[in-house]
């Protein structure tokens, strides 16, 4: 297997944003689903290529005088697999919803005359490409840059409606908010090149005890503002004025999964930090999710709702990868687990969103239901992904669910029961709330703003955007068995 | 090799009908073929499985364990074996859901979205027998949480109504939390000192794990039973979905969701507190503990179906004081399981006895009160009346199916009650007392079972007409689902008048539960006759049953009296009830449901009557989201730190920006400041 294709694969996406920023109309549409099939299509390769041969090693950049190295390393390993291959399949789904999404018929967001849709399609594809040099970062300086480039990415996209002054304040919000844990990312760096002369990730590992806690508050602060976590989640909220494959696309399924992907591969290479490290990760994921639980009940807009739902998911996460320094693996590898999983539900349920609000024109839970008069399939995909999310199987999030259980009954000590029950409260409430906003949506009486609209078949494109529901749920299902391989290598 | 196949096979039909079902979708002769295909397939399943079942009953021992998949990140392995136990339930799910299939085929013959109902029906029933033959307790989930999902399906089916989609909510929502509470403890146990998920596995660790961290294994122990309980309905947990969920499901699904499913939840309990776990010192406060939740739960639920006057509804919450009897049962073998292990057995035949006859009679009433509904349109009991003129087979059924679960002999419900009274009561000695108390409150339960099961049948097949009963016409599918009806009467009589049968099989399906009741022989617990029952207790016989015999002298007592009462030569006449001359409105004369048990309801009134529950609920109906409020203000750091922070810096770099006021010649002023500043900070560093 030639390690270049990793090269490719990262260099096709910012190749692909200047194609997509010049192109226009027709063209403009075929490439927005041409391009990340091809990334996607490389991303196979490289993965299912050296699978059999992890970690996959190559350099995109060599500064003699800077690293003990003097290249800037890439490298593919099972981690690493599964976040590419959530976010290049996620990302070619929600880039095809986007050419029915942006579109003068919508009525969230119309766009006329393709007005804006070159910055829109180049930036997703520059953060895609940002994502895939995340994932592939071989060390903490690599991920550095291409994490500081989703930041600048998430700021452009969420203030796509540069005339509405709200979306333009959430860019700036989330950028500000997310910059300074990129401030905290650079301590860490400092820190841990000042003293061993290395941005490798082992490096870390190295350290003395106390420069180490140095490190690990500095990631930790840096990973909660980019994983939205108490207390720097408001940002993720007022993200959600974003159009809504952005919010699927970077808010849910993978560029809030970068923080969890920074502390998941610093916990893998660093082997050991103390367990109080763990503690204080698990306690502040354990807030978190309650947090985000409690604001589920006063969300009367679905995309708040589904983004503070986020917020708890990605606490699961943490809490996850928390385990391993309290003495649990199988904890950590489910909640890496759980972030491939939750990826393709919660994008369903953004993208169920954006089909209803695109041609509702309204987001709101008081005003939708019975949703299945009109729009069958959506109503049924959105109560697919709720099932998804909340751990019904034989969906996804069943699976990483419980083996998050399996990984907390593994603790010793005080910490079980401490961990245990506020978790079983968080995922009974949450269930208890995604179920009733779900039925409602799906089964309830039809409310007059559904009544009001079109049914599917009289609406020109909603086979195409019904088509990448229909196949994001059964992806729902399939998702766990893609990624299974690679988690079961960690 | 071949009765895997069978096994495989079975699954494989059940799936593949949902499969064809849906695709066929409804409407014109799909439907037609649906609906036939649909019993069609269940079955051949239900072929296979008792195939199955029938080979491992007939001694051939064990299948399996078949494991499909063994991933590693878990210590779990999907496999799948049949003992006797699975086989017992495999049988009774077979059967109930070929029943509820028949009547379905014409329940469903006006139903608008046949293609929605069947794939759903057959899903149902995938699971249900998929649960009992999972032998892995990570990989149970999977049925377990199947059978939910579908069963949600099912009790929303009817959509168009509000009250159906808030029992649905409520059955899942509560089963789902229990089976959280389930999981939680199962990887307590597993985590705590286990090695893997298998239930072979599980049993093996026990005994350490009770030893060593006693604290832990009855926590989880308790999260499991709490589990268990919430499926099978028992009180209190049951009250909050059961009663709700039945009456909203279409007939031939409230049949098999109380004639099959909520005992899914009694086999979890068996499976875990008489397999896993090996009789011990713990095995009598389990037991006592398993034997109260039974018998508050057959006290409340059966004196609560005594105030009902929705005829599902009122079969609802007796179900939830069947469950009762069960599990009392159940808690008497575990209770006697140290110190009287065959009289732990007879507990549990009897329990297991109870299962299967409950799975006759109530799944049986519930397809007489969906024909009910099917002639009249109607469950309210208070508008029902007279239906034996309209519908005389369901009635006769109905009568059948009501004196079996009051318990009258010669009837099945008599001998199973009969069993777990004796243990009660011979089981009794020194701190198992209270097995007494409980024995004595299942006994009046059961006269207010019959209490109830006189209220159902009195206000829906006898008496005057109601006008709804008066517009009614038989159901044109009567051969169905009176078929289906008179099969389960059938039955309940058979297993009545031949006891034996039943407590053979059961003793059967009890075998593989040998760490908690030992293995006696049958004939040293039940005697070795073919028709009457001859209790043992160490060799003496200590109580007989011939159901033959005593229906043999009720017969001829009948038969006596008829001939007496048609040889006084009265006349009968039928009239008008007498309104003291007043023209009254006959609907206005006619005792209905309502007029039941006046004195007991203004007994109880007080009891149900929570103050604060009734504004609570209209409070929390009135309005899907709250507002945000204090909650949010406090949770959410931007109103009380980022958005003051960001005010702050705005204000203070106003402030500075104001310093540019003023004359122009100050801006260099302050450069020249700034430079000064930064060459005296690096000269400092310098040195």
């Amino acid at each position: 297997m030639n390690p270049d294709v990793m090269v490719w694969l990262l260099a096709s996406p910012f190749a692909g944003a200047i194609l997509l920023y010049l192109a226009r109309g027709r063209a403009q549409q075929a490439l927005a689903v041409a391009l990340p099939a091809v990334y996607l299509a490389l991303g196979v390769l490289a993965i299912a290529g050296g699978r059999t041969e992890f970690p996959l090693q190559a350099a995109i950049f060599s500064l003699p005088w800077l690293d003990d190295a003097g290249v800037f390393p890439l490298r593919l390993d099972a981690l690493s697999a599964i976040l590419l291959l959530v976010v290049l399949i996620v990302g070619l789904l929600v880039m095809a919803f986007s050419i029915r999404y942006m579109c003068p018929d919508n009525r969230e967001h119309p766009v006329h005359n393709g007005e804006g849709n070159n910055r829109y399609y180049a930036f997703l594809s520059l953060f895609i490409g940002s994502m895939v040099g995340v994932a592939l970062a071989g060390n903490l300086l690599v991920l550095f840059v291409f994490w500081e480039c989703t930041t600048l990415s998430s700021w452009v996209l969420i203030s796509h409606h540069v005339h509405q002054p709200l979306s333009v304040r959430a860019g700036f919000k989330a950028l500000v908010m997310t910059h300074l844990g990129g401030v905290f990312l650079v301590i860490a760096l400092a820190v841990v090149f000042g003293l061993t002369g290395t941005f490798s990730f082992a490096a870390i590992g190295q350290l003395a005890p106390t420069p180490q806690a140095v490190v690990f508050l500095c990631l930790l602060v840096a990973a909660s503002a980019k994983s939205a976590q108490v207390p720097l989640f408001t940002w993720l909220p007022d993200a959600m004025e974003a159009p809504t494959p952005v919010s699927a696309y970077l808010h849910a399924a993978a560029m809030v999964k970068a923080g969890v992907y920074l502390m998941a591969r610093v916990i893998l290479e660093t082997g050991t930090f103390p367990s109080w490290t763990g503690a204080l990760m698990a306690g502040l994921a354990l807030v978190t999710m309650m947090v985000g639980l409690i604001f589920y009940f006063y969300q009367d807009d679905l995309k708040r709702f589904l983004a503070y739902s986020t917020i708890a998911q990605l606490g699961y996460m943490m809490l996850g990868l928390s385990l391993f320094m309290l003495g649990s693996k199988t904890g950590y590898v489910a909640g890496v687990f759980h972030l491939a999983c939750h990826s393709v539900a919660k994008a369903l349920l953004f993208l169920c969103v954006g089909a209803m609000a695109m041609r509702l024109g309204v987001r709101s839970i008081s005003k939708i239901s019975g949703l299945y008069a009109r729009m069958p399939i959506a109503a049924t995909c959105f109560f697919i992904g709720m099932l998804a999310v909340t751990g019904i199987p034989p969906f996804s999030c069943f699976w990483s669910k419980l083996m998050l259980v399996v990984g907390i009954m593994e603790l010793k000590g005080p910490a079980m029961p401490l961990i245990s029950v506020p978790y079983y409260v968080e995922v009974v409430l949450g269930f208890f709330w995604f179920l009733k906003v779900g039925q409602r949506l799906l089964f309830g009486e039809p409310s007059a703003a559904v009544l009001a609209i079109e049914p599917d078949s009289a609406v020109a494109g909603t086979g195409f955007t019904n088509g990448i529901l229909i196949v994001l749920a059964v992806l729902t299902v399939l998702m766990p068995l893609i990624v299974y391989p690679f988690v079961r290598a960690l | 090799m071949d009765q895997q196949l069978m096994l495989l096979g079975g699954f494989t039909l059940l799936l593949l009908g949902a499969f064809v079902t849906w695709v066929l979708g409804g409407g014109g002769w799909r439907a037609e073929f649906s609906r036939h295909f649909g019993l069609i397939i269940v079955a051949a399943a239900g072929g296979c499985f008792t195939s199955v079942s029938a080979f491992v009953l007939g001694g051939h021992g064990a299948l399996g364990p078949v494991v499909l998949w063994q991933p590693s990140l878990v210590n779990a392995s999907l496999s799948i074996r049949v003992d006797a136990l699975s086989a017992f339930f495999l049988l009774l799910i077979s059967g109930l859901s070929l029943a509820a299939a028949w009547f379905a085929v014409g329940y469903t013959r006006k139903m608008a979205d046949v293609g929605g109902f069947y794939p759903l029906l057959l899903l149902f029933v995938f699971g249900m027998a998929g649960v009992v033959v999972v032998d892995d307790f990570f990989f149970f989930f999977v049925p377990w949480e199947f059978m939910a999902l579908s069963s949600y399906l099912l009790i929303v089916f009817h959509r168009e109504k509000a009250e159906n989609l808030s029992a649905g909510f409520k059955y899942f929502f509560v089963t789902h939390a229990g089976t959280l509470a389930l999981f939680f403890g199962i990887t307590m146990l597993v985590g705590g000192g286990g090695s893997s998920f298998g239930f072979h596995d599980m049993a093996r660790s026990m005994p350490a794990l009770l030893a060593a961290r006693p604290i832990l294994a009855h926590t989880g122990l308790l999260l499991i039973l709490i589990g268990f309980l919430v499926k099978a309905g028992c009180f209190p947990f049951g009250m909050w979905w059961l009663p709700a969920a039945h009456p909203a499901a279409p007939a031939p699904v409230s049949a098999l969701l109380s004639g099959a499913m909520i005992k899914l939840g009694l086999y979890g309990i068996l499976r875990v507190f008489f397999q896993i776990v090996p009789a011990g010192p713990w095995s009598f406060g389990w037991g006592m503990v398993v034997a109260t939740f039974g018998t508050l739960s057959l006290l409340v639920g059966t004196l609560a179906a005594l105030v009902q006057n929705d005829s599902k509804r009122l079969l609802a919450y007796s179900s939830i004081g069947q469950i009762g009897y069960m599990l009392l049962g159940f808690g008497l073998a575990l209770g006697l399981a140290t110190s009287d292990p065959p009289l732990a057995a007879v507990a549990l035949v009897g329990g297991l006895f109870h299962m299967l006859n409950h799975a006759c009679f109530k799944g049986l009433l519930f397809l007489n009160a969906g024909t009910f509904e099917l002639a009249t349109g109607e469950r309210d009991l208070d508008r029902l009346g007279g239906l034996n003129r309209i519908v005389p087979v369901t009635a006769a059924c109905a009568i059948v199916a009501s004196l079996s679960i009051a318990g009258l002999p010669p009837f099945n419900g008599f001998s199973s009650k009969w069993l777990i009274y004796h243990a009660s009561v011979w089981g009794s000695q020194g701190p198992r007392v209270p097995f007494l108390f409980f024995g004595i409150a299942a006994l009046i339960i059961s006269a207010v079972t019959l209490a109830v099961m006189l209220k159902f049948l009195g206000a829906s097949i006898w008496g005057a007409m109601s006008p709804a009963v008066k517009r009614a016409t038989p159901p044109r599918e009567m051969p169905w689902l009176g078929s289906s009806q008179f099969a389960l009467a059938a039955l309940c009589l058979g297993l009545g008048l031949f006891p034996m049968a039943g407590v053979w099989l059961c003793y059967l399906a009890a075998a593989p539960l040998a760490a908690t009741i030992g293995t006696p022989a049958f004939a040293s617990l039940f005697g070795a006759g073919r028709f009457a029952m001859e209790l043992q207790d160490r060799g003496a016989v200590v109580g007989v049953w011939s159901p033959l015999a005593v229906a043999l002298i009720l017969g001829a007592a009948f038969a006596i009296a008829i001939w007496a009462r048609r040889s006084a030569g009265s006349t009968e006449r039928a009239a008008a009830t007498w309104a003291c001359g007043s023209d009254v409105d006959t609907e206005q004369l006619r005792f209905k449901a309502g007029h039941y048990y006046t004195p007991f309801k203004s007994l109880v009134r007080p009891l149900l009557a929570w103050p604060g529950l009734a504004a609570w609920r209209h409070a929390s109906a009135r309005r899907m989201t709250p507002s945000a409020g204090t909650v949010t203000a406090v949770l959410n750091p931007d109103t009380w730190a980022y958005n003051p922070l960001v005010a702050w810096m705005l204000a203070v770099l106003r402030k500075l920006a104001g310093s540019r006021i003023g004359l122009p010649q100050i801006y260099p002023a302050w450069n020249l400041i700034g430079l000064a500043l930064s060459f005296i900070f690096l000269l400092l560093l310098w040195r």
